[in-house]
Order: structure tokens, then sequence, then C-alpha cells
């Protein structure tokens, strides 16, 4: 430090000491200011104490509650597995598992006796599904359940007279057949939920025994638990229809084939146009259509229902579908081709008599009966001349998304003639092109045991939804409605409690406005007063040498001195009066809620907020301490 | 005589020519004079006067808290550097506070203590500034006051009497060439004025300290001081006063 910098550094500590020396010698004064300042402070920390207390109590209250960080939605919808996906991965959503339908999803149980006599209460159950992860679950005492374990809710708890480690024998009842029947499982209960979480009586279990439950509803088998049912087999969905006539049909007769068949569209075509859009060849001189849906692919019933107008007209009918990608691949999985599948089915002497090119060896199964299962009739494909496949033994793999199909196909002829191979185009029998159609929309597996095409799981019905924090209950709200997807949340309870925030602070500043402009006004007279009233003994300190640049931080300290001094004594008034009110509210609050409290950071702000203004009415004092001259000193004398 | 002069001049604490100070109250123009005004290092200077002569703008002036209107020569000659007028005029209230602080010591009409600090603070305020502390010096002040036993109270328990002793340690406490004394026994009665007088004389001239006392009591002063300075009032007109300052022959003249 140099010495002129040094100097004034000491000047200032002493005029740090006169003024701090001047305060003690004038009290009585001095408490007075203090005093001042202490009934402007205490109570603006006292309402704002009870402001943010009862907010954080309030907003405690909400955050401690997982309840009100959860959101269902309102309508039934089909969710898919990527929706659920996408939405898991948002930073806002802190668990997410989906529902099935709400009709499925009710269990009646009973805790296991000790004795085979015993008879236990049998109760009806909501059956809800958790995962990994699930708020309710692990905030409320318990832990989540495996595949074979369960929680209960506190209600479901009690009137099962059920307790953690019992085994409960769920039954899941089901009406098919004009009988009912019982599927049954037994699950360990490994917690009770505190009775916060829901006044429900309900049993939380894996996604997967909700899943079990519902398809049983359904009619459905499930083999893991034993229980019997059917299979949903997957069925033939096509794009359109080929007609091939003799002749052309009037007008109406071509209406009569879209009105109320499934089909919204019939196009005359060429066989050139045929071997473009379908892939095969006719001989010249006939007529040919082509019916084909808007939206909704059509079905067996739809073509049944164009066989049946066309009676007597001599019509072949073969179902069409867009080309479908494929690829061939061996027992390794490894790919050995991959191909455009058509669909083509024709009987044998049909397709001679129009001179198709190529001829299908596999007939026409169009006509069999749905309920015909044995697959290996038409899991078939008739590859190019192109492509030689030397083992037999190959499967066929569809890919969509990131789901594929895949089953063991028989390859009954590679030889599709040079003409009308369009990019490794293959043909495969109409049932089986329909079912790969039907993979575009539906999720569907081959189940190898039976042999069978079945459907997988179309969706989900709902979701239990948790938020990250309140704060993200109204986002995630307004994103899913975005979406069409109206749901319930607490975002209401949780708005209430920020606007009540809003409202609560906005009331607070403004008589903390009225306050503090109060108390600036009384602590700058002060101040001003103080340097009038000693103008004679300020003079006599610029006489002896003190620069005016030094003397005028004098009425600066001393207003930071009694702002700190009214902080402190503030502070002790806000926490006596605390105390008091938290105490006579003790019986409305739990463990570590305060009605009235502060934060560290609340108190810095305010010892801060006083200093400020204390300086800043010093300064105008301190203005007035620069006017003072020397020569007053010797003149007043 | 030349090399007398230009000792005299080397030894002067103070010399003051021509200078001219005129102020305006009320309508009513008032105009210092002082011809020729010179005080040696260590003797002991009174100003004489009654109210209204212009004792305060002079004493304004040697305290530096008033310039000048004009001046051919304001040589102050204390400290390390010699000031003269065109530097004082010149000079900044910054340096000039810095001046009052390192080299002047000042005793007002009722002390000019502050009433917030114990005697003790008040005798070693100026040390302070100047981050002086010569205990030895202060000791033997206060003792040589008589106000030992005073150190600790506060001023205003203090009599009159004590209250200029204090004033007296604290405008000498850290060994100031210069100490300006306005009316220093006013408040007092005639004895003790007598004896603070005495006491002042003594101190100043055994730390070879400069004074200019200035007092409207020539028997205070008469016989003691080395020279006294009195004022000549003249009216010029209604609205026009004009005061000359002159010597006396008074003096002891001690110093010349």
């Amino acid at each position: 430090m140099d010495k002129p910098a040094r100097r004034m550094g000491d000047h200032l500590g002493i005029v740090f000491q006169l003024s701090r020396a001047d305060l003690r010698h004038e009290w009585v004064l001095t408490i007075c200011l203090i005093m001042a300042v202490t009934a402007v402070l205490s109570p603006l920390m006292i309402l704002f104490g009870l402001k943010f207390g009862t907010i954080e109590v309030l907003r405690f209250r909400l955050v401690q509650d997982p309840r009100n960080r959860e959101m269902r939605p309102l309508t039934s919808k089909s969710f898919t597995k990527e929706w659920f996906n996408k939405l898991r991965s948002r930073e806002d959503v802190s668990f997410i598992v989906p529902t099935t339908r709400q009709i499925s999803a009710s269990v009646e149980a009973r805790v296991t006796g000790d004795s085979v006599n015993e008879v236990q209460k049998k109760i009806a159950l909501n059956i809800i599904p958790t995962d990994d992860g699930d708020r309710l679950i692990m905030e409320n005492g318990a832990s989540i359940p495996t595949i074979d374990q369960c929680v209960l809710t506190n209600a479901a708890a009690e009137e099962l007279g059920a307790k953690s480690g019992d085994t409960l024998f769920v039954t899941v009842k089901r009406y098919r057949s004009s009988r009912y029947e019982k599927g049954q499982l037994s699950l360990k209960v490994t917690g009770v939920l505190s009775e916060r979480a829901s006044t429900l009586k309900s049993i939380y279990v894996r996604l997967e025994i909700l899943e079990a439950v519902e398809s049983f509803k359904d009619g459905q088998a499930v083999p893991e638990y034993g229980w019997e049912g059917s299979t949903p087999k997957a069925y033939p969905r096509y794009d359109g229809l080929v007609v091939i006539l003799p002749k052309k049909l009037n007008k109406v007769e071509e209406f009569k084939l879209i009105n109320n068949s499934g089909f919204t569209k019939i196009e005359l075509m060429t066989t050139e146009e045929l071997l473009e859009r379908a892939g095969y060849l006719l001989s010249p001189g006939k007529t040919i259509y082509l019916l084909s849906t808007k939206r909704k692919p059509a079905g067996n019933e739809n073509v049944r229902s164009i066989r049946s107008r066309l009676r007597g007209f001599e019509a072949i009918l073969i179902p069409w579908v867009r080309g479908l990608n494929a690829e061939l691949v061996d027992n390794s999985n490894h790919v050995l081709t991959t191909l455009s599948l058509l669909s083509l089915s024709i009987p044998l002497e049909k397709a001679v008599a129009i001179g198709m090119v190529p001829i299908p060896t596999w007939g026409s199964e169009v006509d069999a009966g749905v309920n015909n299962s044995d697959t290996t009739q038409w899991r078939k494909i008739m590859l190019p001349k192109s492509i030689k496949i030397p083992d037999s033994s190959v499967q066929l793999r569809i890919t969509r998304d990131d789901d594929s199909l895949i089953f063991p196909v028989q390859i009954v002829s590679d030889l599709v003639p040079h003409e009308i191979e369009q990019r490794n185009t293959a043909f495969v029998p109409a049932r089986l092109a329909g079912i790969l159609n039907l993979f575009k929309l539906r999720n569907i597996t081959f189940d190898n045991r039976i042999s069978e095409f079945v459907l997988s799981r179309r969706g989900y019905a709902g979701f239990r939804l948790y938020a990250s924090t309140i704060d993200d209950v109204d986002r995630i709200r307004q994103h899913l409605e975005e979406e069409g997807i109206p749901v319930h949340t607490e975002a209401e309870r949780i708005r209430d409690v920020s606007e009540l925030d809003t409202y609560l602070t906005l009331i607070f500043w403004l008589i903390a406005a009225v306050g503090i402009i109060g108390g600036v006004a009384a602590l700058m007279a002060s101040l001003y007063a103080s340097v009038e009233r000693k103008r004679k003994d300020l003079s006599i300190l610029r006489l002896i040498g003190l620069s005016g640049a030094s003397l005028l931080r004098f009425p600066i300290y001393q207003g930071i001195i009694i702002a700190v001094g009214g902080v402190c004594m503030a502070f002790l008034f806000f926490e006596s009066l605390a105390w008091i009110i938290n105490s006579l509210f003790s019986s409305h609050l739990q463990v570590e809620e305060s009605l009235c409290c502060l934060s560290i950071w609340h108190l810095l702000i305010i010892l801060g907020t006083t200093v400020a203004v204390a300086v800043l009415a010093g300064t105008i004092a301190a203005w007035r301490v620069t006017r003072i001259e020397p020569a007053e000193a010797l003149r007043d004398e | 005589m030349e090399i007398k002069q230009k000792n005299k001049r080397s030894n002067a604490a103070l010399v003051l020519r021509e200078v001219r100070k005129s102020r305006e109250k009320g309508g009513v123009l008032f105009e210092l004079k002082i011809p020729f005004m010179s005080v040696l290092k260590g003797e002991f200077l009174a100003v004489v006067g009654l109210s209204g002569c212009g004792k305060s703008t002079l004493l304004d002036m040697l305290g530096l808290v008033l310039k000048p209107t004009s001046a051919r020569e304001f040589q102050l000659n204390i400290g390390t550097e010699d000031r003269k007028q065109n530097q004082i005029m010149d000079l900044v209230e910054k340096d000039l506070a810095l001046i009052r602080k390192e080299s002047i010591g000042y005793v007002l009409q009722t002390g000019g203590l502050l009433p917030f600090l114990s005697v003790e603070n008040n005798i070693l305020l100026p040390c302070r500034l100047n981050r002086k502390r010569d205990s030895n010096t202060v000791f033997d002040l206060v003792k040589r006051l008589g106000i030992s036993d005073q150190l600790s109270k506060k001023t205003q328990h203090l009599s009159g009497g004590q209250r200029q002793r204090v004033a007296i340690a604290r405008a000498l406490a850290c060994r100031p060439p210069l100490v300006l004394a306005d009316e220093p026994t006013a408040a007092v009665d005639k004895l003790t004025a007598i004896e603070i007088r005495n006491e002042f004389r003594e101190l100043t001239q055994k730390m070879g300290v400069t004074l200019i006392l200035v007092t409207h009591d020539l028997e205070l002063v008469k016989n003691v001081a080395d020279r006294i300075f009195t004022f000549h009032v003249e009216k010029k007109s209604k609205n026009h006063t004009v005061s000359t300052i002159y010597e006396r022959k008074n003096g002891t003249g001690n110093h010349r």
C-alpha cells in the first residue's frame, strides 16, 4: 500500500472509531435509532416469515406427498411402448408405468391361512401396476415388489388382515362361454403403504401380472400361470383385391363392388399395369379390376363379400398387398437376401386358364377357414430365378421401426421367370402376405410351440406418471394435453399454492415498501440531524486535519452500525415471536414444519438490504458533512 | 545588515507581506490589511484587538482555513518544507488539511474538545492522525498541566480551566512547529487565565514551538509576549471598514 492510501486507510479506521465512540457517547439516542430500525424490520420479518413459512409448509406437504406429482389420463387410449419410451426419456418425468383397462384391473384376494381349516376373508382389490422407481411405493414405506410379490395399501391390508411377509392368494375371474372361469396365483406381501398413499383397497404388482390378468379376462390363455384360454391369432389384412373377369362390368355393377364392401376404389387395369402393381402376368383378353381401400385394410370377410356379389360372373379374386420389404435369413440370423414380397393365390386350373405367369404351387387358401391353424400350408415363398438359396431351412424376417417378425418359411420354387421379376420380387400366399401386411399395424409374434402367428397386445389403456418435482406437473400436463390426452393432476392445487405465494409476496412488498420508505426517511433524518448537531465537532475534526473525504464516512459508518444493531434486535424479536407462533400452531404442524420461519439466506438479504439502505441514508447526511468548513470551528468559538 | 535580514528571514516561521482580505457581510465591506508581519520560530506572538477588528479573519488565514484575497508574500516556514505564498494560495484543501494536521496545533476559546472522546483520546487524536506517538511528551505534558487524573474522564466533566489545559495538551501532543490559540483564557477567571498563560508559555518555550495567541485582553500578554500586534480600525464610510495590523511596543522583544 502506498503512503497516501495507507494514511487514508488509517483515517478510515479512526473515523470508524470516532463514529462508534460518538454513538456510544449518545447511547440513549443510539438505542432510539436502533429501536426505530427494529420497529420497521420486526413486523416485516414476522410478515415475511409467516408468508414464507406458510408457503413452505404447503409446498413441503405438496412435495412430500408423491400423490401430488401423480398424473393419470382421464380418457382411455392405446398408448404404445414407443410412446412410453419417449415420455420416460423426459427429464421432468420421474416415473411412468403403463396401466391396463380399468375394467380388467380388479381381482379378489385373501391371505393364505396357517391351517387348512382357517377361513380368511376374501376381498376385491384394484390391481395397480408398479415398477422400479415408483415414487408412491418408495416414499410410503415399502419397496418395489418383484414378479412374485405385491404391496398393499393400508386400507387393503387392514381389510385383509395382511402384513408384510404374508402370502396372498389372488383370484382372477372371467365369464366365458356361458360359465365363470378362475385364474389363481400366489403373491408375497412385501410391504404395506402408509395411510396417506391411498384410501383405496389396492394391490400393487409388476406390470407383467397386470397384463396376465387382462389377457385372462379377455379370454386368453396365460401359460406362465397355467391359465387356460384362447390364443389371439393374427389375421390377414389386404390393401386391395385383384378381380379378373371375362368381360367388363357396367357402371352399376362396378359401383356395387365398392358399395359397403370394405373397398372404396375401383380401377380398371391393363395386363401391363397389373404386372407393375401386382407382379404377375396374364394372357390378354381379360378384364382386370383392382379394388382398393383408402384407410382401413380389408379382411377375408371383405373378399367373401365381393365373391358373393360377383357370383355368376366367373370372377377370379386375388388379394393384393402393396410391396412388403423382407429379408431371408438363415438359422444364425445372417441375411441371405432382401426381397419385395407380393401376394399371389389362385387355384392351379384357373391360373392355367387365364395364362398366369408365374403359377403358384400352393393354390388358393383364401376360402379356407380362418381357424385353419396349419400355417405350414401357407408359410411358403416363390423366389426369382436370380436368387439361389442352397439350404431350404430359412426364415423370413420383416421389420417395422424397432420391432421385427421372424418365422420359418418354405421355399417352394425358385423359378419365377425373369420376364416378371422386378427388383428381387418374390411371391407368397395371399394369407401370409395379409398377415405380414397386418404387422404394419399390429405387433405380431410367431409362436414356434404352436406354429401360429399370434397377436401381441395392442398398447396400454392408460398410465401412472410421476413428475420429477411439483413444478414439473403443469408442464407435463400441458404437453399431454397438446397430444390430446387430458390428465388428472394436482396441478390446480399446486397452482393455488403458487398463486397464494405470488399474492402474499405482493402484499408483503406493498407493506414492506411503505415500511422501508418510512425506515429510510427516519434513518436519513436522524443521521442528517445528527450531522447538524455535531457540526461543531466535525468542523474541529476538519480543522485538526481530517479531510472531507475521510470525514464523510462518519455518518455512513454510524448508519451501518445502527442498521446492524437494528437487524440484530429485529432478529431477536422475530425469533421470539416466531417461536410463540410456531408453538401456538404446533398441533397443526408436522415435524420439520414451521409456520413462521426464515432461511439463513433471507436473514443475509435482510441484513444486506438494511445496510444498503443505511449507507444510502448515511450518504445523504455525508453530503452535508462535505459542506462543513474547518473555519467553522474557529469562528463558532 | 543584509546578512542579519537574511538570517532573520530564514528563522521566520511565518512571513506575511502586503496581505489583504476582504469580506462582505450584510452589505458592509470589511477589509483586513497586513502590511508586514513575521513570526520567528519559537516566538510568542500576541495579537490583541477588540471585537470586530479582524482577529478571527487573521486567525482563519494563519490557520490555513481561509485564503487571503491578495498577498505579496505568505510564507509559511514550518515543518520540513518551505511553503511560500504562491504555494499557499495555490494549495488545494487536501494539502492545506495535511499542513494543518502535521504542522499546526489549535487551542480554541472553550477548548474545542470532542465531547464523545475521553480526555486521553482527545489529547492523542492529532498524534493518531499523524501516526506519531511520543508517550514521553504526552506524559510530560499532562503531568505539567496537572491533568494526569483527568485522562479517563469525558470532557464535559471538566472545569473550564481543565478543559483549556487539555486543549493545550492536545495542541502540543505531537510537537507541531506552530500553535494558534484563539482567546484560550476567555472562559476562565483571571487567576486561572494567568496560570494557563504561564503554563502555555513555558511549554511552548521549552518545546521550541511558535505560539500565536489571539486575545482581547492586553493585560494578559503585556510584558509576557515577545511581540504584540494590534489593529488600527478606520471607518472609511458607513459601509466600509478597514482594519490594519501593526506592532505595539509592549512586547518583551526577546526574539528581536
